[in-house]
C-alpha cells in the first residue's frame, strides 16, 4: 500500500505546469514519493508505454497530453485522501475480484465495459473483474493485451467444465493448439469484422465455416433458427463431427419422426441420413437437401 | 513443398534480423517422427501431428529498432509438421498509428462414423467419406489515434478453404463415391470510428463481406458402385457453378456511464445477398454400349436476408451498492428465397441425344424474430454480490421450404429467473453460485425443452503462495411433455483442479472431472411397421489428468503430462489416452536443445474401426538473442 501512496505522490508532481488536475487529484510526483519502484515498473511496462504514446487522447479524464503523468490516479482514483492518510481504504487498490476494481480500467476502456455488459453479462454478475484476466501494468504480462496468463490457460481456472470438454475424443481443433477461447468468444463484445458477428448467434461458427453461412435457398431451419448447437457440441463430443448423438439417424429422427415410411430403418442406407441428404446445412437447389 | 520453403525461409531471415537486433528474440525448429497403427483417419481428425520439420517458435521484439517505429513484434509457430500454424505482426509508429496482422492456418480432416453402412459388403470407413482441408485465415487492423475527436480503424479479414472432400452418395439406387475439390473464400473489410471526449461514446462501423465458392466435383474410385459390379457406372460428376454473396453491415453503438446512470445500446442492420449459379451434372454409363444417362441441374438460386438487431441496457444506481436495470434485445431476420431453371434428364443412345427438361420455379421464406426484456436487481456490498433477474421473451420462427410445402409458423414464449451470488475475498478466495430456471410454452422443434433448470457453483482458492485450488459442479434438468417427444435430459458435472507452482519453476497440476448426461426422446421407427421407439443417449465421462514440470540442476527441465478420458455410458463407451514428455537442456551460446515424445491411444469398446495407437517423438533446437 505504501508503494501506491508513493506512486500517487510522485506521479502527481510530474503533471506539467498548467495542466489542471481533476478535483481531488494530487499528481504522479506525489505518488512516486512512496511508490517509486512501482511507478518505474509501470512506466517501462507495456501499459505505461502505451499511455505515453497512443493513449494520450483516449483517456476521457481531463489529462490531455499528460495521460502518463496522471496515470496512477487515472486507474486508482483521486489520491488526495490517501496522500493525507495512507490507508488501504481510501484509495482504489484494483486488487480483488470486485467491480470497484474494474472501475479503474473502465474509466478509459469504456468500450470494453459496454461490450461486456451487453455480450458477457455473466462475467459481470459473477463478480469477474478486469484484473482476473489482465495484469495492471505494474507486472509483466504473460501475453498481450496485458494478460495475466498465456492465452491457452487464461480461461481454464474458472471454466474447468469447458476445458474438460476439449479432452473428449472429438474436440474442436481450434481448441487443441493453442487453446484460445477468444477464437470464438468475444469477451468484451465485438465488432462485425472480428466476429461476423457475435450478435447473431451461429455466426460465431461461420466465421471459419464460411461455406455454411448462407443464406441458402433451401435452408435447414435448425441451423438458421436454433444455431449450430442444435446438432453439434462446439467444444468437444464423444461423437464424430461433434454431434450430440452417436447415431446420426437418431439425431435426425428426433425432429423428423413424421418422415415417410419409405425410410426403412432396418436397411443400412437409411441409418445414415447424410448419405442421401448430404446438404444437411442447407441447399441452393434441392428442397430435400440431397445436394448442396 | 512451397509452404515449407516459405516458412523455412522466413525463419532464416528472422534469424538474421534477430542476430542484429538490439532487443530480444528467439527462433526454434524441430523435427518429428511418427509411427501409427490403426485408423489413421480418426487420428487425423483428432490430432494430425505428423512427420517432418516444423517451426517450434519464432519471436522478435524490436522496440525503437526502426526510425519512428516504437514497437515492432513478430511471432510465429507451427509451420511444417503441425496442423495449426500461426504468425503475427504488431507495429506502432509516429505515436499515432498501430498495425496488427495475424495469420492462422489449420489443416483438418474428418473421418465420420458411418456405422449403419458398415453392413455394406465392401465398407471401409476411411474410404467412404474423408475431408481433408486447409483453412487459411488473415485478420488485420490499422488504427489511427492522431485525432482528439476519436479513433479511426480499418479492419480486414480473409478466410479461404482448400482441399478435397470424398463422399459416398446414392444414385440409381446404388452407392457411389465422388470427390469435390474445395475452393471457398470470404473476405471482409470494415471501417469504424469511435468517439472519445463526448459524454456519450459512439461507435459507428460499416462493414462489407464478400463470399465465393467454386467447388469442383469429379468421379472417384472408377465410378463403380461400392458394393457390386453393376451395369451402371458413374461416368460424370461435374459442378462447374459458383456461389457468391455480398453482406454489408452497419452498426452503431453508444455507451454512457456516470456514478448514477448507465446507458448502453447498439443497433445493427445487415443485408445478405446470395446467388447460386449451378449447372451440375451426374451421369452414368450403361455397360454393354447401351448408352449414357445423366441428370443436369441447370438452376439459378437466390437468397436475400435482411437482419435488424437492437440492444439496450439502462441502469440506475439507487444507492452505491444497489443498481436496478432494464435490458432489452430485439432481432429480426427475414429471408426471401427462390430458385429457377431446368432439371434435365439426358439420354444418349440410339444414335442421338435426347433431353427431357423439367422447368423449376420455386420460392420459400424463412423469418425469425427474437424479443427479450429483462429486469435486474444488482446488489453488491464489499466482497458480496447478488444479482437477481427475471426475463420474458419470445422467438417466432416461420419457414416455407417451397411452394409445395406447408408453411410452418411457430412462436415460442420463454419466461425465467436467474440468480447469482458471489463472494470475493481478494484473490485468495472467490466463490459463485447460480440458479437458472425457465420455461417455454411452445416449440419450434420437437426436441426443444419445455423447462430448463440449472444449479451451478464454482470455488477458487489460493490459500498459499503458488497454490491454486478450484472446484465446480452443475446440475441441469431439461424436459418436455409427451405431447412433443417426452424429452428427458438430465446432466450433472463436477470437477476439481489443483496447481502448485514452486519458486524454482517446478509445478504440478492435477484435474479430475466427471460428467454424466442421459437423454431420451420419443421417435418413430418404420421397420417392419410404423412403431414407436425411444432415442436414448447416455454418456458418463471420467477425465483425469496430471501435468508437471521440474527443473533439474541449472541446465535441464523436464515437463510431462498424462490424460485419460473414459466414457462409461451406454451409447459409445471408449477410453482414450494421451501422454507427452519433453526434456530441454540449456546449451552454450544461448542455444536450447529439446527432445519430446507423445503417445495417443483411442479404443472404442464396441468397434475396432476407429481405434488407433500413435507414437510421435522428435528433437528441437532454439536460439535466444
Amino acid at each position: 500500500m505504501r508503494k501506491i501512496l508513493l506512486a500517487t505522490l510522485v506521479l502527481g508532481a510530474a503533471v506539467p505546469v498548467g495542466a489542471a488536475l481533476p478535483k481531488g487529484w494530487v499528481g504522479k510526483d506525489t505518488c512516486t514519493t512512496c511508490h517509486e519502484d512501482v511507478v518505474k515498473a509501470f512506466v517501462a511496462g507495456p501499459h505505461g508505454r502505451r499511455m505515453a504514446t497512443v493513449a494520450k487522447d483516449i483517456c476521457p479524464l481531463e489529462l490531455k497530453g499528460a495521460v502518463l503523468d496522471g496515470s496512477c490516479e487515472s486507474c486508482h482514483g483521486p489520491g488526495e485522501a490517501h496522500a493525507n492518510d495512507p490507508s488501504k481504504t481510501n484509495i482504489r487498490t484494483l486488487r480483488g475480484s470486485t467491480r470497484d476494481a474494474s472501475a479503474g480500467c473502465t474509466s478509459c476502456h469504456s468500450a470494453q465495459a459496454a461490450g461486456i455488459a451487453l455480450r458477457t453479462p455473466a462475467h459481470e454478475r459473477s463478480g469477474v473483474a478486469c484484473l482476473d484476466c489482465h495484469v495492471s501494468g505494474h507486472a509483466a504480462p504473460a501475453a498481450e493485451p496485458l494478460l495475466a496468463r498465456d492465452r491457452g490457460a487464461l480461461c481454464a481456472p474458472c471454466h474447468l467444465a469447458e476445458v474438460a470438454q476439449f479432452s473428449l475424443p472429438y474436440a474442436h481443433r481450434e481448441g487443441r493448439k493453442p487453446f484460445e477461447c477468444t477464437s470464438c468468444h468475444s469477451i468484451h463484445g465485438g465488432t462485425t469484422v472480428r466476429g461476423r458477428v457475435e450478435e447473431l448467434g451461429r455466426d460465431r461458427c461461420v466465421t471459419c465455416h464460411t461455406e455454411k453461412a448462407g443464406p441458402q435457398v433451401y435452408p435447414h431451419p435448425p441451423q438458421m433458427v436454433g444455431g449450430c448447437t442444435s446438432c453439434h457440441r462446439p467444444h468437444g463430443s464423444p461423437n464424430a463431427s461433434l454431434l450430440t448423438r452417436s447415431s446420426v439417424a437418431q439425431l435426425c429422427l428426433e425432429c423428423h419422426s413424421n418422415t415417410t415410411k419409405f425410410h426403412d430403418l432396418s436397411r443400412p442406407m437409411f441409418q445414415n441420413c447424410p448419405s442421401c441428404h448430404s446438404a444437411v446445412h442447407g441447399s441452393q437447389r434441392d428442397p430435400k437437401l440431397f445436394n448442396e | 513443398m512451397r509452404g515449407k520453403s516459405w516458412w523455412l525461409g522466413g525463419a532464416l531471415v528472422s534469424l538474421a534480423v534477430a542476430a542484429s537486433a538490439q532487443e530480444w528474440g528467439q527462433v526454434g525448429v524441430g523435427y518429428a517422427w511418427l509411427n501409427s497403427d490403426g485408423n489413421r483417419d480418426t487420428y487425423a481428425s483428432q490430432y494430425d501431428l505428423s512427420n517432418g520439420l516444423f517451426l517450434d517458435t519464432l519471436r522478435l521484439d524490436l522496440h525503437s529498432f526502426f526510425p519512428g517505429v516504437s514497437r515492432f513484434e513478430v511471432s510465429a509457430s507451427g509451420f511444417g509438421a503441425e496442423p495449426f500454424a500461426r504468425a503475427s505482426v504488431r507495429a506502432e509508429w509516429d505515436r499515432e498509428w498501430s498495425l496488427r496482422l495475424d495469420y492462422t492456418r489449420r489443416r483438418g480432416a474428418f473421418a465420420p462414423l458411418f456405422v449403419g453402412l458398415s453392413a455394406a459388403s465392401s465398407f471401409v470407413p476411411s474410404q467412404w467419406r474423408s475431408d481433408e482441408f486447409a483453412l487459411a485465415r488473415w485478420t488485420g487492423s490499422l488504427a489511427y489515434d492522431g485525432w482528439d475527436f476519436g479513433r479511426l480503424r480499418l479492419d480486414l479479414r480473409d478466410v479461404s478453404r482448400s482441399g478435397s472432400q470424398t463422399f459416398a452418395f446414392y444414385g440409381l439406387g446404388l452407392p457411389y463415391v465422388a470427390r469435390s475439390s474445395l475452393d471457398d473464400r470470404e473476405s471482409e473489410a470494415g471501417i469504424s470510428l469511435e468517439t472519445r471526449h463526448w459524454p456519450v461514446h459512439l461507435l459507428l462501423e460499416q462493414d462489407v463481406a464478400w463470399y465465393t465458392r467454386k467447388s469442383r466435383g469429379s468421379v472417384a474410385d472408377g465410378g463403380q458402385p461400392l458394393n457390386t459390379n453393376d451395369q451402371y457406372v458413374l461416368s460424370q460428376f461435374t459442378t462447374p457453378g459458383k456461389d457468391s454473396g455480398t453482406v454489408p453491415t452497419t452498426r452503431l453503438g453508444l455507451n454512457y456511464r456516470d456514478d448514477r446512470f448507465e446507458l448502453i445500446g447498439q443497433g445493427l442492420y445487415r443485408r445478405d445477398r446470395f446467388d447460386a449459379d449451378r449447372n451440375d451434372t451426374t451421369g452414368w454409363h450403361l455397360v454393354g454400349g447401351a448408352g449414357d444417362t445423366s441428370f443436369i441441374d441447370a438452376l439459378t438460386g437466390k437468397a436475400d436476408t435482411d437482419t435488424k438487431l437492437g440492444d439496450l441496457r439502462l441502469g440506475w444506481a439507487a444507492t452505491p451498492s444497489l443498481t436496478l436495470r432494464v435490458v432489452g434485445h430485439y432481432q429480426d431476420s427475414s429471408s426471401d428465397l427462390g430458385v429457377a431453371g431446368n432439371e434435365i434428364l439426358r439420354i444418349v443412345g440410339g444414335g442421338g441425344t435426347f433431353d427431357f427438361p423439367l422447368p423449376v420455379s420455386d420460392q420459400g421464406v424463412l423469418n425469425r424474430t427474437d424479443k427479450d426484456v429483462a429486469g435486474e436487481v444488482d446488489l453488491h456490498q464489499g466482497p458480496f454480490g447478488l444479482l437477481v433477474a427475471y426475463h420474458d421473451g419470445s422467438q417466432q420462427a416461420a419457414w416455407q421450404h417451397g411452394l409445395a410445402y406447408q408453411r410452418e409458423d411457430v412462436t415460442r414464449d420463454a419466461k425465467g429467473w436467474n440468480a447469482t451470488a458471489s463472494l470475493a475475498l481478494g484473490r485468495t478466495f472467490t466463490a459463485q453460485v447460480g440458479w437458472q430456471d425457465q420455461s417455454f410454452e411452445r416449440y419450434v422443434f420437437l426436441t426443444d425443452p419445455e423447462t430448463v433448470s440449472r444449479l451451478w457453483a464454482k470455488v477458487t482458492a489460493r490459500p498459499l503462495a503458488g497454490l491454486e485450488l478450484s472446484a465446480y459442479g452443475n446440475h441441469d434438468r431439461a424436459d418436455n411433455p409427451a405431447s412433443e417427444v417426452s424429452l428427458r435430459q438430465p446432466a450433472d458435472g463436477a470437477g476439481i483442479s489443483g496447481t502448485y507452482t514452486a519458486p524454482s519453476g517446478a509445478f504440478v497440476n492435477v484435474n479430475l472431472d466427471v460428467f454424466k448426461l442421459t437423454s431420451s426422446a420419443d421417435i418413430t421407427f418404420f421397420a417392419p411397421l410404423l412403431t414407436s421407439g425411444v432415442s436414448r443417449y447416455d454418456t458418463n465421462l471420467l477425465t483425469t489428468g496430471v501435468r508437471g514440470g521440474l527443473p533439474i540442476g541449472k541446465t535441464l527441465r523436464l515437463e510431462a503430462g498424462a490424460l485419460q478420458v473414459k466414457d462409461r455410458g451406454a451409447s459409445l463407451p471408449f477410453t482414450s489416452h494421451a501422454y507427452d514428455a519433453r526434456l530441454e537442456m540449456a546449451g552454450p551460446l544461448q542455444f536450447d536443445f529439446g527432445v519430446f515424445a507423445n503417445y495417443w491411444k483411442y479404443d472404442l469398446k464396441n468397434s475396432g474401426d476407429q481405434d488407433y495407437n500413435v507414437t510421435r517423438c522428435g528433437v528441437s533446437v532454439r536460439r535466444r538473442f
